[in-house]
């Protein structure tokens, strides 16, 4: 009932839990060890590899992205050089010298326009001495108008000319800004590059990677001033950017639409009152592809290993079953008593050394048996086996013994006027009826008499009741009698008649004889009076077909038919004896009889 | 100058200075020895030194005679060119290239396009008004020139020294200013000084120069691009 709630299925007709029929199979246990063992090496393996290829990954797109980083920051400074030196070829057109010389807005703006054109700029300022912006060409219309850009001018007054990204009017802008030279500076001329989306595309071809550049500056209107990324990506990137310390989270992990990205933050800017950062990232799916493609490979690999490792410890375990199984339906034949039983296996291991084993064990059996078998044939049966049980040896012990002598009246007649093998087929058919019936009551038929059958009762097993089996062999061997006659008769004998004595008393039993023949057999006075008895019934005084002495019947348990014929004396004894003369059973036990 | 050491005392130091200078006041042609220095204590070369009298009235002002600034190995000399307004300044070319001589300022805008080495009848300026005229060369952004306009014409440019003499001045009063290219607004100064007789004067400047936009010679790295030197 423990098993109750595991579950159950059906097998061989009853219900066993599965664990119990898993692991009660060799086949099962090996599967199970192999598969555990397998597969935790198997899991072991996948979870490190995971974790190391993810962890490398990362700092492989870390280490890339510091490079593009540092690309990316020198890309910038060498394009805003560039820029530069454009806007220092324009500051040195001679007539674009002489056009502010006039003082003329308009023709300075037109002017300016020109410039604008020339280097593809997005505005061009000119700024005085000063700082007045003298004209702008996004506010054309302005004569005068303050400096947008004061820290980026002192820059320029400081160290000749000044790049720096601004915002002007809501758009970030690279500037850079130079001196107008008659041959001392007359004007600064400022031009002015659009940071866009558009620009960071072209970057991105170069760098591999996504760019953003974000104003960290957090009361911006616009803090992203362009990026390569969506705009739902670029805010979350900003909220990250928002959320940790970028100078101490490295690598930094922005994720976005179920997948993850690998951050790399550069200080483009930090002056001029601006804080302005690129920040690179590159999705880890990207990197990890040609890994997961591994993985996969891995995958198929580690179920092609299982299967054979499950194919492997099967073979492995039928190896040992098999013959297991051999051997155990070896071991059932035998017990079954099919001693000729021989398993055939042909391996040179363990196994087929106990095969091996096993088969002269049966070749031992089927001798024993063989000999058990003549024993039997040769002795009763109960001897035989009490012979095999114990050691062979000469001597006896005294035991009660209840003895039965039976014999044919006549028979010197019979075999004189019959041929011999006639009257030898009598006696076998005779002998073998009567031994019947004493094996049927436990007796052990301890030799034949020439047409005398001596049987005897207790040995080797003593019974309490052995005196009443002795008496009830006696009653069923005379009623036995007629059916055997009627078979003698049709072979052509005259009926024959018998008679038997039977007496109990203390003899000695045992193997007697000589060390190399012996038998088992009784000897003793009580043996001498049952055959003497028996001899009693051939005399017309008793008329008596059974007699039996006083020592039996008062043994005995049931009731029977007797008849006192007095007390006689035999030979060798002193005493007489009390015999009586067994006519059958009482009517009420033999009522009983015919129950049993 | 002993002997009227008897009379000066620390108290009246000024008038006895005043006195000495009544004293010299009608002796002709007085010299003003001028000596110009940085604040380190190094002399000044370059420097323009002008003597503006305040009381005494110029005598027969003649026209000024033509000045000359060369133009030899892509460099124009002088560096400081200090003119009395109305004077005439002549650019010959004495290179093997041609020159485009040109100025922006305020004082003076002008321009000679580009003309060959010599001396041309037409490479000639009159400046006319006070001020500070920055001479370039529009094909070498490096040449730069400075030609100081003034009123008057008591001036001299000092020497690598930093010492310079303006001859013949006249008995009067005199505003004596210094002035340089790279002069810091805050150096700009006047000293008063009364010039009397034929004795010579002494002044001492000492000036803070700032730094100065010069571009590098050709060939350059920034497309002429400048630096402060």
């Amino acid at each position: 009932m423990a098993l109750k709630a595991r579950p159950h299925i059906k097998w061989r007709g009853g219900t066993l839990s599965l664990r119990r029929v898993f692991f009660h199979h060799f086949n099962s246990k090996l599967l199970f060890f192999f598969l555990t063992l397998i597969g935790l090496v198997q899991l072991v393996t996948i979870v490190f590899i995971d974790t190391v290829a993810i962890d490398s990954a990362k700092t492989q797109i870390y280490e890339n992205l510091s490079v593009g980083g540092r690309v990316f920051t020198e890309l910038m400074s060498k394009r805003a050089g560039q820029l530069a030196q454009m806007t220092h070829l324009l500051s040195t057109d001679f007539a674009f010298k002489n056009a502010v010389a006039t003082s003329d807005h308009e023709t300075i703006i037109s002017v300016l326009e020109n410039l604008k054109t020339r280097v593809n700029a997005h505005m061009v300022m000119l700024i005085s001495l000063d700082r007045t912006v003298l004209a702008n060409t996004m506010h054309p219309e302005i004569e005068k108008d303050t400096l947008q850009v004061p820290e980026a001018l002192t820059e320029a007054e400081n160290h000749g000319e000044a790049s720096s990204i601004v915002t002007i009017d809501g758009n970030t802008y690279q500037i850079i800004i130079v001196p107008l030279l008659a041959p001392d500076p007359i004007a600064w001329v400022c031009t002015g590059f659009v940071i866009d989306d558009e620009l960071l595309v072209d970057l991105k071809k170069l760098i591999l990677a996504h760019i953003s550049i974000i104003n960290t500056n957090k009361t911006e209107s616009r803090p992203v001033i362009a990026s390569t990324l969506p705009k739902q990506a670029s805010q979350a990137l900003l909220k990250a950017i928002y959320r940790v310390d970028i100078e101490k989270v490295k690598p930094m992990e922005v994720s976005y639409g179920g997948e993850k990205y690998v951050t790399a933050i550069t200080t483009l800017q930090n002056a001029h009152g601006y804080s302005i950062i690129a920040a690179l990232q590159r999705s880890l799916n990207d990197v990890l592809k040609p890994f997961y493609r591994l993985r996969r490979v891995l995958y198929v690999f580690f179920v092609l290993t299982l299967l054979c490792s499950i194919l492997a410890s099967l073979r492995i375990a039928r190896s040992v079953t098999r013959p297991v199984s051999t051997l155990v339906e070896g071991v059932r034949e035998i017990a079954k008593g099919i001693y000729s039983h021989r398993v055939e296996i042909r391996y040179r291991d363990e196994i087929g050394e106990l095969a091996e084993a096993f088969n002269m064990m049966s070749v031992g059996l089927e001798e024993k048996e063989l000999v058990a078998d003549l024993l039997g044939k040769v002795v009763s049966a109960p001897i035989a086996h009490e012979l095999l049980k114990k050691k062979v040896e000469l001597g006896g012990e005294e035991r009660e013994v209840t003895i039965l002598f039976s014999d044919i009246r006549n028979f010197t007649t019979i075999s004189e006027n019959h041929p011999p093998k006639q009257v030898l087929t009598l006696l076998n058919m005779y002998m073998t009826g009567m031994s019947a019936i004493v094996e049927k009551y436990g007796g052990v038929i301890d030799k034949y008499i020439g047409d005398a059958i001596m049987a005897l009762y207790g040995v080797p097993i003593a019974n309490p009741d052995d005196p009443d089996k002795a008496l009830k062999s006696a009653i069923e061997m005379m009623e036995a009698l007629s059916g055997v006659n009627i078979e003698i008769e049709q072979m052509g004998f005259a009926p024959i008649d018998i008679g038997i004595g039977i007496n109990t008393d203390i003899v000695l039993a045992g193997n007697m004889g000589s060390k190399s023949r012996l038998n088992y057999t009784v000897i003793g006075d009580g043996v001498n009076i049952a055959s003497r008895l028996e001899t009693l019934t051939k005399s017309d005084e008793y008329k008596a077909k059974i007699i039996v002495s006083s020592t039996t019947l008062n043994k005995s348990r049931g009731d029977y038919l007797t008849r006192s014929l007095g007390s006689v004396a035999v030979k060798g004894k002193s005493e007489k004896i009390t015999i009586y003369a067994l006519d059958g059973l009482a009517p009420k036990d033999h009522k009983r009889s015919n129950e049993d | 100058m002993k002997k009227d050491n008897c009379f000066i005392t620390i108290p009246v130091t000024a008038a006895c200075f005043f006195f000495i200078l009544v004293l010299i006041s009608h002796c002709y042609g007085a010299n003003l020895k001028a000596v110009v220095t940085d604040e380190a204590g190094k002399p000044v070369e370059d420097a323009v030194v002008t003597a503006t009298p305040t009381t005494a009235t110029a005598k027969d002002v003649k026209k000024p005679s033509d000045v000359v600034i060369d133009q030899v190995d892509k460099e124009f000399i002088a560096f400081v060119t200090p003119v009395q307004v109305g004077t005439t300044v002549i650019f010959p070319n004495n290179d093997k290239i041609r020159h485009h001589v040109y100025s922006f300022s305020p004082a003076k805008k002008f321009e000679i396009p580009l003309y060959p080495p010599g001396v041309d009848a037409n490479n000639k300026v009159l400046f006319d008004k006070p001020g500070v005229v920055v001479v370039g060369c529009n094909i070498h952004d490096w040449m730069k020139a400075y030609i100081y306009v003034v009123e008057t014409p008591y001036f001299a440019r000092s020497d690598s020294q930093g010492k310079m003499i303006i001859n013949n001045l006249p008995e009067g009063q005199y505003d004596v200013a210094v002035w340089h290219p790279s002069l810091s607004p805050k150096s700009e100064q006047t000293l008063k000084v009364s010039v009397a007789g034929s004795n010579d004067n002494d002044v001492k400047f000492t000036v803070r120069l700032t730094q100065q936009w010069r571009s590098r010679r050709a060939p350059t790295l920034n497309g002429g691009g400048g630096l402060y030197h």
